[in-house]
């Protein structure tokens, strides 16, 4: 069965590249951009972490997702963005594996994104155990309290 | 596209293809009607195991064959013709394969000779699961219930899903015809004497009133009676000895063919007896002279 799937084809390679590049007028605002060399490293490190959890993947791909979601964050800054949304495509993967698929995509976008702006302050090593817990039911229900209002950047 | 793609397409669908090109359209038409698949099966997610992902293109293959087998139409059209109209019209063709494969399943239950085999019984049963749970949209391929009673001449390897189902129910037909044929006490007191514990062994219930009914046949005495005493089997181990295997095998597939009409047996069942004649010449080879094990006597009494 190793070779019944075949690669992903250039239309949709050139779709997820495209999904990236749109990304930037939103970042832009919290002075986050990926260069054409980092999408390309960013596509890359997908098709590596599609094939280390055992998954497919269809269309452009969930990076532009968790961009949107993420970019907001206080812990993402320029210097680590590409390393940081590569990770986060990785532990995606991860995480979807755990949870059998039982959790949308969208669903565990937030979980992620709450949980890297909340507990994880910022750690991706932290946001896998938070997320891993969330989804067996093991995290505690009180938000934690933090100095950080999400609306800061409205004001 | 770097990497390589000639990897065989799942129920053939590659065989009328010789050259890589074509192959490759179709791997890629495939390939899109996949996404699609995958999207509907994931409700919009993006991604799905690699295994999930085999499946769903098993079973998309799979619904094609149908169609192709169906309509009888060659598979050069998964090239030139639009592919989601031919998936489409292979879920309709699974969906009247589905619709047939309920009234065959009833017609073996309804035949169903009145011998408590665990296998026979469980499987019968246990195939209600199977149009409960089959699966004709995303895992059309599958096959989701326990078939354990082993066939007189099983199903091809080949055959997957409703297809093979409805190819195992149709046998299993051939198979109530014959033995409804007889008396049913008759049947089980030679079962008894073949395999002692023939209600819960996994064994065919068929092939020793089929043999000893071939037996009888051969050697022109009452194939109802399915009774092989030392002297008949004797008698069918001299003719055996004698022949060579073309006359042996010619012998046994006439003898079937009297039979089968002496039973009333419809064509199918005809031919399916046929087989099971032809397939009994190499147990006799190996068990001349003495042949008691092919033809068993009737255990006498209840």
């Amino acid at each position: 069965m190793d070779d019944l799937l075949l690669p992903e084809s250039d239309d949709m390679q050139a779709a997820a590249a495209r999904e990236l590049r749109t990304c930037n007028a939103l970042t832009e605002r919290y002075g986050l951009e990926l260069s054409e060399e980092q999408i390309q490293n960013i596509m890359r490190r997908r098709r590596e972490a599609l094939k280390n959890t055992g998954r497919v993947e269809f269309g452009s791909g969930i990076a532009h997702k968790l961009i949107q979601s993420f970019c907001d964050s206080p812990y993402l800054m320029q210097d680590d963005y590409e390393q940081i949304v590569s990770e986060l495509q990785e532990i995606f993967y991860f995480l979807k594996n755990e949870s059998e698929d039982r959790i949308s995509d969208d669903d565990l976008i937030e979980w992620m994104t709450k949980g890297f702006n909340g507990k994880a302050h910022g750690s991706l090593t932290y946001l896998t155990d938070i997320v891993l817990k969330e989804l067996s039911g093991e995290s505690e229900t009180e938000e934690e309290e933090n100095l950080y209002d999400p609306d800061f950047e409205e004001l | 596209m770097s990497e390589n793609r000639s990897a065989p397409i799942p129920f053939g669908l590659n065989a009328a293809f010789p050259s890589g090109e074509e192959i490759q359209c179709v791997q890629e038409r495939l390939w899109r009607l996949l996404a699609k698949q995958v999207s509907l099966y994931a409700m919009g997610d993006s991604s799905v195991r690699t295994e999930i992902a085999e499946e769903l293109l098993r079973s998309l293959c799979f619904t094609l064959h149908m169609y192709l087998w169906e309509s009888k139409r060659p598979e050069k059209c998964l090239i030139s013709d639009n592919i989601d109209e031919l998936f489409a019209m292979g879920i309709k063709a699974t969906e009247h394969q589905i619709i047939l494969g309920r009234q065959l399943y009833r017609r073996a239950c309804l035949s169903a000779p009145q011998i408590d085999n665990i296998a026979f019984c469980q499987t019968l049963r246990g195939m209600r699961l199977f149009f409960k749970r089959y699966d004709a949209r995303f895992f059309a391929h599958q096959i989701p219930c326990d078939i354990d009673y082993p066939l007189c001449h099983p199903v091809p390897d080949d055959k997957a899903g409703i297809e093979y189902i409805n190819e195992y129910l149709r046998r299993i037909i051939f198979e109530n015809e014959l033995l409804t044929r007889f008396e049913i006490d008759r049947v089980i007191r030679l079962l008894k004497s073949a395999v002692p514990d023939y209600k819960g062994l996994l064994i065919n219930l068929y092939e020793p009133a089929a043999a000893n009914a071939l037996g009888l046949t051969l050697l022109e005495k009452d194939a109802m009676a399915l009774d092989m005493n030392g002297r008949d089997r004797a008698e069918l181990a001299g003719m055996f000895a004698l022949m060579s295997e073309k006359k042996a095998r010619e012998s046994l597939s006439r003898a079937a063919e009297r039979l089968s009409d002496f039973l009333g047996l419809r064509a199918d069942a005809k031919a399916y007896l046929s087989r099971a004649a032809i397939g009994l010449y190499p147990r006799i080879r190996a068990a001349l002279p003495d042949l008691e094990r092919v033809f068993p006597p009737l255990v006498q009494g209840q």
